[in-house]
């Protein structure tokens, strides 16, 4: 008796036979024999085998949320976020309505008529700072 | 409606039983797969959890499938999602696969045996292993392969059969099978 060709009992354990009658074929071959009969089952074991890789299990599931509790939760999320934009917001546009400050600053600048004694005078503004920029005073 | 869909559309109506019924049946696998695609261990525990939550999430238009393949699919995808954002290197050791029912001799056994055999698919080529693990843990059928990966069936077929050649012949030369 001829036996079925190693590639087909796979092909015949992984179902991926298109040809219907050559199917049928290896069924009624399986039936008479007993030889074919155990290569199958070993390679459908290998097979098992193959997919047997396990992950571990945790010991507890993570709790279940109702959906009711999920909704209620995600409109908890959303009220907080629109609260927090709203302040945020609010304060970017305080900072941006805010007045500038104006600030005369004293240049301490070494005396010519006190130089040689390490001492300083304190000279009038000649230039005004506006957040950031220096410009003369005056303008 | 298959049972399984049943189970999961009882969780998604609150049923804490039917929710950890998930969990047992298909928690191990979905992690399996997530470490064979993407080779970390916590990664693996992530993405079998977000899978389960993102299943009782999901609005199902199709229940003709499996609910195995429909897990199977949301788990490669988010694995596929978590190789691309991080390049992880294989970290074997890490993985715990202890059947806590085993007797701790076989225990060691098993658990060594399954470290080689993740080393031996992880090892197979990219289209192969890519087959091979949408099939045995994805458990999609082979025209949802083919959807998935964008190929005919029969070249998802093909895909399986060549897979599982390479793996025989690499299991072999491991001992794992004689």
């Amino acid at each position: 008796m001829m036996h079925i060709d190693e590639d087909k009992l796979l092909q015949f354990a992984l179902g991926i036979h298109d040809d219907a009658l050559e199917t049928e074929k290896i069924k009624l071959h399986l039936a008479d024999c007993i030889e074919c009969r155990t290569a199958l089952v070993k390679i459908k074991d290998e097979l098992d085998f193959m997919g047997s890789i396990r992950g571990d299990m945790p010991a507890h599931p993570i709790p279940l949320l109702h959906p009711r509790r999920r909704l209620f939760s995600a409109l908890l999320r959303t009220a907080a976020m629109l609260a927090i934009g709203i302040f945020v917001g609010l304060g970017i546009a305080r900072m941006e309505q805010a007045e500038p400050i104006y600030v005369i600053p004293a240049y301490i600048v070494p005396s010519p008529s006190t130089y040689s004694q390490s001492g300083h005078v304190v000279q009038e503004a000649t230039y005004v700072r506006l957040n950031h920029v220096i410009i003369p005073a005056g303008k | 409606m298959k049972a399984d869909w049943e189970t999961l559309h009882r969780a998604r109506a609150g049923d804490e039983s039917s929710w950890r019924d998930l969990w047992r049946l298909h928690l191990p696998r979905l992690k399996a797969l997530a470490y064979l695609v993407t080779g970390s261990v916590p990664t693996s525990d992530d993405i079998a959890r977000e899978t389960l939550i993102r299943a009782i999430e999901a609005r199902v238009r199709n229940e003709n499938g499996s609910l195995e393949g429909f897990l199977g699919t949301i788990a490669y995808r988010l694995a596929l999602k978590e190789v691309k954002r991080h390049d992880r290197n294989i970290d074997i050791t890490g993985f715990d696969t202890t059947d806590k029912s085993d007797i701790p001799l076989e225990s060691i056994l098993k658990n060594e045996r399954e470290k080689i055999l993740a080393e031996t698919i992880r090892d197979l080529d990219s289209e192969h292993g890519e087959a091979l693990i949408l099939r045995f843990y994805g458990e999609l059928s082979y025209e949802e392969m083919a959807e998935i990966l964008g190929v005919p069936i029969g070249t998802a077929k093909s895909r399986v059969f060549y897979a599982v050649q390479s793996c025989r012949k690499k299991m072999r030369e491991k001992g794992l099978i004689i």
